[in-house]
């Protein structure tokens, strides 16, 4: 579909600006045009960015909007207030099977002890094992196999024994 | 053109690589360590990946984390900035192995200039002058001869050893004769060998150095000379473009034997072919080249008004270079402002930056990641900012770097902006044609008190 033309925009913009709306949005395709009045909606980027903007001698300032996002991460799973969670220790790759013919480390409802090992996680093909600390019932797997994940993402959620 | 890049380092630059993508309207995806999630170029990349803990050994030094963060979020391509990986033909390597275009120069270009042996034997192959020396004196005369021929002073020295023991510097034939016979038997019973070594002995050197780049289409250029030699313990702290007091011959030699160099090892990308000029003979010798962006590329960039960050990613996408040869224009300065007390011997005093404000106004620029509230972590360098300043003349550009220094605000962390203000006021510097030496042997020694 054809996106706005200049002057269709103008005109959107001198309407927004007369009208008693804070904020409009319009999808046309993959056109999207975002109004606000709402002081506290300025792109974080548009903050501290805005340090001395030099003349002729500095390489152009991008001013148009950023292109749109690459796919953001899945959703984070819930983690239920007293249980443990099992923490990526640096970017890579989640696998949780040791080969993809075997069956899971863990899965959902099974139990484990601390020190077991959960899943892997895999930097150009060298895996790291990475294991729980505590023991207990095992709530979630968060990531599938293959998946990017990063430090600090949360793989495994238990239920403490105890707990 | 690239599609998404992977933004492999931090600070300023990661800052300055997200710009030029931006420009581009290339993608960006940067990947950082734990503390640097809440950056400026975490706020401007289009998605930022945490690759781990905050020590750069734990993320910006892990070849298999970058590669893994670029498949993972889909990148085309690999800007690995300066430091960290930059220079390391493991990363360009394996982003080969991986299909992902890395912004810089291909790997055997890396290996031969990373070895600064090969490089120095490389650089004697294409013609590019070097340190004049001879590698064994077996007789009194072979140092006379030399001395004859290059001049004098020249530096005798023990091949097997260092620390002084078994060297000399000699001035006149007759030091040559009268100490020789001496320094050697010195080597001998200091390191079991009385082999000897002599080279010219540059008193009063000068750090040139010449931005050159080349494309995948056999093309290759040069945006002029810099002058760096504004150095505390080899770090940098003031650069100038172009480098003040160098005559038309010899800077045109200068650029030509760059670009020569360049050509000959198959370069690709930006690079820096480093030079010491020889204030006294006024002539220059190859060091080494660097095989990156580096730092001080603004002042470049300004008396060429060329954004050299966007032709890396232009001529890595495989575009040629433009055809019209880039001109200098003007006068640039950059001061390196770092978070350290120069009162305090350079000491890094990281911590939270309280007031920012950088100066503004024609011809100024500031590269920074830094903004009022910041917290300039202890894990990394200390650079906090590059101002840089362009004008229509040398004198004009002093000026307005020096009225640049003092309005630049910053409370809660020490500046080196205060030694910056003494060099730029300093009679030394404004005469231009400083030495290497000078910063730590004349300013420092009156600044510090």
């Amino acid at each position: 579909m054809a996106r706005p033309t200049p002057e269709e925009i103008a005109s959107l913009l001198a309407r927004f600006d007369s009208s008693s709306w804070d904020e409009m949005e319009l999808r046309i395709g993959d056109f999207r045009l975002h109004l606000s009045n709402r002081t506290d909606a300025v792109p974080a980027t548009a903050a501290p960015a805005a340090v001395s903007a030099p003349a002729a001698a500095a390489p152009a300032r991008a001013a148009a909007a950023p292109p749109p996002p690459p796919p953001a991460p899945a959703a984070k799973v819930a983690v239920p207030a007293g249980a443990h969670t099992v923490k990526a220790p640096s970017l890579g790759r989640f696998w949780g099977k040791p080969k993809p013919s075997d069956p899971a480390f863990v899965s959902v409802g099974a139990t484990v002890k601390a020190g077991d090992v959960v899943c892997l996680v895999e930097v150009m093909k060298l895996f790291t094992q990475v294991k729980t600390e505590i023991g207990g019932k095992v709530l979630a797997v968060a990531v599938k196999d293959g998946e990017m994940v990063e430090h600090d993402d949360i793989l495994v959620v238990i239920q403490p024994e105890n707990g | 053109m690239l599609r998404r890049v992977l933004v492999a380092n931090r600070g300023e630059i990661a800052v300055r690589i997200i710009r030029a993508c931006r420009s581009l309207g290339v993608e960006t995806v940067l990947a950082a360590s734990a503390i640097d999630r809440d950056s400026l170029a975490a706020r401007m990349a289009d998605r930022t990946v945490t690759l781990g803990p905050s020590p750069s050994n734990e993320s910006y030094l892990r070849v298999g984390l970058l590669i893994e963060a670029a498949r993972g979020t889909e990148c085309d391509a690999l800007h690995p900035g300066y430091g960290f990986l930059s220079e390391n033909a493991q990363l360009s390597e394996a982003c080969a192995e991986y299909g992902i275009t890395f912004i810089g120069p291909p790997p055997a270009a890396v290996r031969s200039v990373g070895d600064k042996r090969q490089a120095r034997a490389l650089a004697r192959a294409a013609n590019v002058p070097i340190v004049p020396g001879i590698d064994r004196v077996n007789h009194v005369d072979d140092v006379i001869a030399f001395g004859k021929e290059h001049g004098y002073p020249v530096l005798v020295k023990a091949a097997a050893g260092g620390g002084g023991r078994g060297m000399f510097v000699a001035r006149s034939e007759q030091d040559v004769r009268d100490n020789l016979g001496r320094a050697s038997a010195e080597a001998l019973a200091a390191f079991g060998d009385g082999a000897m070594y002599a080279e010219t002995y540059i008193e009063r050197a000068r750090h040139i150095e010449v931005q050159v780049f080349a494309d995948h289409h056999g093309n290759a250029t040069h945006f002029g000379d810099r002058d760096c030699s504004v150095q505390r313990r080899h770090q940098k702290l003031v650069e100038e473009a172009p480098g003040p007091g160098l005559g038309d011959d010899l800077r045109n030699e200068l650029h030509a034997s760059a670009v020569r160099f360049a050509r000959h090892i198959g370069y690709a990308n930006a690079g820096t072919v480093e030079y010491v000029y020889d204030a006294d003979r006024q002539r220059f010798h190859f060091i080494e080249m660097n095989a990156r962006i580096q730092v001080e590329h603004p002042v470049s960039e300004a008396v060429t008004d060329t954004d050299l960050v966007a032709l890396q990613l232009r001529v890595a996408s495989g575009e040629p270079l433009p055809a019209r040869a880039p001109t200098v224009s003007g006068h640039a300065i950059e001061l390196r402002v770092n978070a350290e007390d120069a009162k305090a011997g350079f000491l890094p005093r990281p911590g939270r930056i309280t007031r920012w404000l950088p100066p503004e106004g024609e011809g100024i620029r500031v590269d920074t990641h830094c903004f009022e509230g910041y917290l300039v972590p202890p894990f990394y360098d200390s650079l906090l900012a590059k101002l840089i300043v362009h004008a229509p003349t040398r004198p004009e550009a002093l000026a307005r770097a020096l009225d640049a220094a003092r309005a630049f605000e910053v409370a809660g962390v020490a500046t080196t902006l205060d030694v910056h203000q003494a060099i730029l006021a300093h009679p030394d510097f404004q005469r231009g044609g400083i030495t290497t030496q000078w910063l730590e042997r004349e300013l420092l020694p009156g600044f510090q008190g």
